[in-house]
């Protein structure tokens, strides 16, 4: 069954005069249940692609579909509920609130679930066990360290048992220890018929998924 | 994002520049009057005593005063001359100068220089004018049944102000022109202020001890008084609450943006700490990004204190110049003053870690810079109330003064009244009689009227029905009164016709009976005839042509039986629905025509608003310039609002972004922000209603007008500043909502 799909997708970003073509014509199918890595060069446009698969950036041209619907059709507050119930963003900047606490940024997408506070702390915690960090819960961002942070992030995404966890370098901070605890979490997903799409520079990790994509001039090539 | 940054430092500019311009016209009015008062003090005789005549006693003045006086004076140490004055004024109904009797030594002695010509010789028949009477000067005048040479002009004096104030419209005659005369006001000058002083207490009980209706003062202090009295009234009232408004405002919106500028810089500063510079260096970049905001505000405000300058002197009356000291003073006095809103920025700034600076964060964000909104809020509500309270209240204790006057009425007079009172222009007011009422009733122009009296005035000096004599003024009138007059039945009814019955005022009958109830059935006795107490009336406060007061007594002109030969008439009209005001002035040159005389001024449509000095008078000044001020303050506080909102978001437009991408909706987000932010606004809301109310029961109490609060108004401005707030949310949501999540997650 067919998750999502990119359909003839270019991204061009555009400053001032200058135009900078990333994306150019990716076609992209995402079956349930799958488990692909991504990777590719620096600056290559992994993480555009992951911020247009996750519905958070919109292609310059082409289309997205979800669920068989095509998303630039969507309304803004479909999209949202459409992140906010099946999509699990783990970013590359982490992008955690610096005024919440570890627990309340994981809570996150609960609270605009409408899940009642109580249950959220407690679903939280859960997660946060998971990653390891139920210690940490009220901590600020700032006062954790970047794995950590990175952790919290994990958490965050894994809170609302998303269908598509879209993972942008999930382990880029973290030492081995740590990258095979939470690489683990996430390919447990996947056993739970969720799909699991990572982006890395790490070999090691590309060849753990089922499927690996490179990300080469704007194309995707099978590895 | 620099928008926000520009608005940011024009917000924080401007209101600098209207503190400033405010500080600077409040130096440059003290500054001036300042200077008044020593010019003054040097045009004036600093050493001259006034013993004035104290009219609350009634005991009476023998011939012998004025030689005792000299005599006591004489044996004085230090004194030099003594000049007398009597019996200012003029008369109504004729053509008839303002005049004072004076001695010749008394210009000397007020230093009144003259402008031309010569002072008059004792029991000459000969006038000194003041200078607006400049062209009489040569000429033959009749004042007081004399006639007179007008052989000197005075300089223009009036500008002194104090008791010098009708010096230029005034004719003085020699004091003995019309034989032996009691004074009104002796002057003692004496050798110098020291002897002076000490003459001041033995006359004082030289007064005393000889029972002498007379009361002793210091010249000078009548001028300083006056004008330090004014100076406090005008700058206490309008300017020191305006530069206290403006202040509170200004050290908010200064707090704010050097703030929010420095947020904007954090990651800059927190670098640049990162590569050596010391925090000292950090403040001291950001001090100096604060005082160019500072000094561009100031230079606005030397503009701005340009352009209020004529609206304010308009507003208030009250001269004043923004010199080029009072804008440096008042530069100083803004730079002492913002160090409380800068400095703990600076200190914050200082204390932030780089570590943390350098990743865009902070220790901590202060959240009082959204509290100080509120306070900025709250002013402008304040400011807001006081002045729906104050027009509200001035309009009251307008009709308080009027009685419940119509605007559609106008008042024909035989008084001299307010404006047409000048003193230059001796002409009296057309004596207006009853056959002028009856010659209108039957003109065309009575087919615009809806209806038309008469009242005939009287001072009745005593009636024999009490035993202490009872002064009051006494209104025979013609049918139609009762609804044109602005009086109001408090008890009992208006007298019927035939019946000899009259009504009086409730103040009049409080005073007669002790109560209103007591005074109804009562007799009265007037011109011989004895009248019955109908009921009694609530008027206007005090008498004004045309209506009736409440210390008046009415009777019905029919039942007097006859006109009496120094009634003064008064023609009231009310004209009919949709017929223009211009009919009130065709009826006044009907009136004039039916008096053609040189000796007489033009007859005048009096309506309420020229009824009503006081509300041209500093209290509505004041009002209105409150009214100016608290729209510039809602407007800069509407103004703060905004950019804060706008700029909040814009800091937390990641956070924002970050919540939309795990799945929040742009609605769930807006009313996240709109919902606490509103409870605040609302929560806050009547604080500020509620310091407006304070502030105008203080303005209210000083000037002893009307208290009265118009209610739903004031509920009213609790709306505006949830209003607000939710407005700026709103808008600033609508700038940021659809922009795409990625690109403002990198925003930092
Ligand atoms: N908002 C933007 N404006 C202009 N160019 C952009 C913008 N966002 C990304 N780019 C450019 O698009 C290209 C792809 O960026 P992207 O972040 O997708 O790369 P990436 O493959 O994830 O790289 P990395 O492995 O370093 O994370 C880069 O060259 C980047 O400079
Ligand atoms: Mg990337």
């Amino acid at each position: 069954m067919v998750l999502a799909e990119l359909k003839n997708v270019y991204k061009v970003y555009r400053k001032g005069k200058i135009e900078i073509p990333v994306l150019k014509g990716i076609n992209f199918k995402i079956n349930k249940g799958e488990y692909i890595s991504i990777t590719g060069p620096s600056g290559a446009g992994k993480s555009t692609l992951l911020h247009i698969l996750g519905l958070i950036d919109k292609p310059s041209q082409g289309d997205v579909f979800f669920f068989g619907k095509n998303a630039g059709e969507m309304y803004d507050h479909e999209l949202s509920r459409l992140r906010g119930f099946n999509i699990g963003f783990v970013f590359q900047a982490f992008n955690l609130i610096p005024d919440l606490k570890a627990w309340q940024n994981v809570a996150l997408p609960l609270h605009y679930q409408g899940v009642p506070k109580r249950k959220q702390k407690e679903r939280a915690l859960e997660v946060l066990e998971r990653v390891g960090l139920v210690d940490r819960a009220n901590h600020y961002p700032a006062e954790l360290s970047g794995g950590e942070e990175q952790r919290v992030a994990i958490a965050r995404a894994l809170i609302i048992n998303p269908l598509l966890v879209l993972a942008d370098e999930p382990t880029g901070n973290l030492d081995s220890l740590n990258s095979e605890i939470i690489l683990q979490l996430l390919e447990d997903l996947v056993t739970q018929q969720s799909t699991l799409i990572i982006v890395t520079h790490d070999p090691n990790i590309a060849s753990r998924a089922r499927k690996t994509v490179r990300l080469i001039d704007g194309q995707l090539k099978d590895a | 994002m620099n928008v926000v940054k520009a608005s940011q430092i024009i917000i924080a500019a401007s209101s600098i520049a209207l503190s400033s311009a405010i500080f600077t016209l409040t130096i440059g009015a003290y500054q001036t009057s300042q200077a008044e008062l020593s010019k003054l003090l040097d045009d004036i005789n600093n050493n001259v005593l006034i013993v004035q005549r104290d009219w609350t006693v009634s005991s009476q003045v023998t011939p012998d005063f004025e030689r005792e006086i000299k005599e006591y004076a004489e044996q004085l140490d230090g004194f030099d001359e003594l000049a007398l004055s009597a019996g200012g004024g003029r008369s109504t109904n004729k053509f008839s100068y303002y005049s004072i009797l004076v001695t010749p030594n008394f210009f000397t002695v007020r230093n009144y220089p003259l402008h031309k010509g010569r002072i008059f010789a004792s029991g000459a028949k000969e006038a000194v004018v003041g200078y607006d009477h400049r062209d009489l000067l040569g000429k033959r005048i009749s004042v007081r049944g004399f006639n007179v040479h007008v052989v000197g002009v005075l300089k223009p004096l009036s500008r002194r102000g104090g008791p010098d104030r009708l010096v230029d419209g005034t004719v003085f005659l020699p004091y003995d022109i019309r034989g032996l005369t009691t004074p009104v006001e002796v002057f003692l000058k004496f050798n110098d202020k020291r002897t002076m002083e000490i003459a001041y207490g033995e006359i004082k009980n030289w007064l005393h001890k000889m029972n002498y209706p007379y009361t002793v003062g210091v010249l000078a202090e009548l001028y300083g008084l006056k004008i330090r009295k004014n100076l406090r009234r005008t700058l206490g009232g309008a300017l020191l609450g305006m530069s206290l408004i403006a202040t509170i405002v200004m050290l908010i919106n200064l707090y704010s943006s050097s703030f929010t500028l420095a947020i904007h810089r954090i990651r800059e500063w927190g670098i640049r700490r990162a590569l050596g510079a010391s925090g000292r260096k950090i403040k001291f970049e950001a001090g100096l990004q604060n005082l160019r905001l500072l000094i561009i505000g100031h230079m606005g405000g030397a503009v701005l204190a340009v352009i209020l300058n004529p609206v304010f002197e308009y507003f208030t009356d009250f001269k004043v110049t923004p010199t080029l000291f009072a804008w440096t003073v008042s530069g100083l006095l803004i730079l002492t003053i913002s160090f409380f809103s800068i400095s703990p920025v600076l200190s914050w700034v200082g204390q932030q870690p780089p570590y943390l600076a350098i990743r865009g964060l902070a220790t901590h964000i202060p959240r009082a810079r959204n509290f100080m909104a509120l306070i900025i809020l709250i002013t402008g509500i304040a400011a807001l109330n006081v002045q729906l309270i104050l027009k509200n209240s001035i309009e009251k204790h307008t009709e308080f003064m009027l009685g419940n006057l119509a605007n559609d009425v106008a008042i024909y007079s035989s008084f001299l009244y307010l404006k047409q009172q000048s003193l230059t222009d001796p002409r009296g007011a057309a004596p207006l009689n009853y056959s002028d009422f009856l010659a209108l009733l039957n003109s065309a122009l009575a087919d615009h009227l809806d209806a038309v009296s008469y009242v005939d005035n009287y001072y009745i000096f005593s009636t024999k029905s009490f035993k202490s004599d009872i002064q009051f003024f006494l209104r025979a009138y013609e049918a139609k009164y009762p609804e044109l007059s602005g009086a109001r039945i408090v008890l009992g009814r208006w007298p019927a016709q035939g019946r000899f019955e009259t009504i009086v005022g409730s103040q009049l009958a409080q005073r007669m009976f002790g109560d209103n109830t007591s005074a109804i059935g009562k007799k009265l006795k007037i011109f011989g005839r004895t009248w019955t107490i109908s009921g009694v009336f609530q008027g206007a406060s005090r008498p004004t042509p045309g209506t009736a007061a409440s210390d008046q007594v009415l009777i019905l002109r029919e039942d007097l039986k006859r006109t009496l030969p120094n009634g003064r008439g008064e023609i009231i009209v009310r004209k009919k629905p949709n017929v223009p005001d211009k009919i009130f002035e065709e009826i006044a040159n009907f009136l004039t025509a039916r008096h053609n005389s040189s000796d007489y001024r033009p007859v005048n449509a009096l309506r309420r608003r020229d009824l009503a000095p006081e509300l041209q008078d500093v209290i509505s000044r004041l009002a209105d310039s409150y009214s100016l001020l608290s729209l510039l303050i809602l407007v800069l506080a509407t103004l703060g609002i905004f950019t804060q909102t706008i700029i909040n978001l814009r800091f937390k437009i990641r956070e924002l972004s970050i919540r939309r991408a795990v799945g929040a909706t742009n609605t769930q987000i807006w009313l996240e922000t709109l919902i606490p932010a509103t409870f605040l606004a609302t929560m806050f809301a009547p604080l500020g209603a509620l310091l407006g109310v304070a502030i105008s029961a203080v303005v209210i109490k000083a000037y002893q007008i009307t208290w009265n609060i118009p209610w739903v108004q004031v509920a009213l401005s609790l709306t505006i500043s949830p209003l607000i707030i939710s407005c700026a949310i709103t808008i600033a949501f609508k700038i940021f909502a659809n922009k795409s999540i990625v690109e403002q997650m990198r925003t930092e």
